[in-house]
């Protein structure tokens, strides 16, 4: 995502969840586990804040990007940093 | 009270374009005179509207979509309808032209151009002057220049070109919140900003 279509207000007032942490949601009825890909911000009904979260359903079907509320998200695992020579840890 | 697409962009976005110009003013100053110097700064300005443009109709189709599927019976349906409103969405990707902007306000269930267009009688130009702006800004993306957009032996984009079409986006992004606003009374019954 080019990062001026993002919502500077968003960048301005970091949410609980950062770009790349696990979480899961509910597809349906069913948990499935995603990765925050954006921080849209406080765009939600009464200024809920919102994420954009990437999920696979399955092995065979395309990525699904959705948006949920930040409250209907599970934290899995934080993202992985790097370290000084560039590796992930 | 305008959405929360609509304060951004009069805010934040406006700021990060504001910044520009006054990177023109610095490097180019305010007096008479041809400047040399400021082509690329304008044309970064105008590839810089157009993003904050799409960033900004991109918030406020996703503002539309939480409202509207907020009065699902459940959770589990709210959810399904909101992925189907983000599917394939042309604003997540392409620029923020008359036609994917049209395609994706369209599944709303409101004609949403000739709304526009009736809700202000500069709107008709306004969209001509944001169909400019993306034909610029994928000239300058796609350094791909049509002959009309040269003076001399190179392309030239004027300050006050991109102004212009910085004011047609303000008016267009005052009219996208109010017809939104609009529609969704309609639909659901209460106001959603």
């Amino acid at each position: 995502m080019d990062p001026w279509v993002k919502s500077p207000s968003a960048a301005a007032n970091p949410g609980p969840f950062a770009e790349g942490v696990r979480v899961l949601v509910l597809w349906g009825t069913t948990p499935v586990e995603g990765i925050v890909i954006e921080d849209r911000g406080n765009l939600g009904v009464g200024g809920k804040r919102l994420y954009r979260v990437r999920i696979q359903v399955d092995d065979v079907s395309d990525p699904i990007e959705s948006n949920w509320p930040a409250e209907e998200l599970t934290l899995v695992a934080k993202a992985p940093t790097r370290s000084r020579n560039g590796r992930k840890v | 009270m305008p959405s929360l697409a609509l304060q951004d962009w009069s805010a934040g976005r406006a700021a990060a374009l504001d910044e520009i110009e006054h990177a023109h003013r610095t490097v180019g100053g305010r007096g008479p005179g041809r400047r040399f110097l400021t082509q690329q700064i304008n044309q970064a300005y105008a590839v810089l509207l157009s993003s904050q443009f799409q960033g900004f109709c991109r918030d406020l189709h996703d503002v539309c979509i939480m409202w509207l599927v907020a009065s699902a019976v459940s959770p589990a349906l709210s959810a399904i309808n909101r992925s189907n409103m983000l599917f394939g969405r042309k604003l997540d990707t392409g620029n923020p032209n008359e036609g994917n902007i049209g395609s994706d306000f369209n599944r709303f269930g409101l004609l949403f151009w000739p709304a526009v267009e009736a809700d202000h009688p500069r709107n008709p130009q306004r969209r001509l002057a944001l169909e400019n702006l993306n034909r610029w800004r994928n000239a300058i993306a796609h350094s791909a220049f049509a002959p009309a957009m040269y003076r001399g032996d190179r392309p030239s984009l004027q300050l006050s070109e991109v102004q212009d079409w910085r004011r047609s986006c303000d008016g267009l992004a005052r009219s996208f919140d109010t017809v939104r606003r609009a529609h969704l009374l309609t639909v659901t019954g209460a106001a959603p900003w």
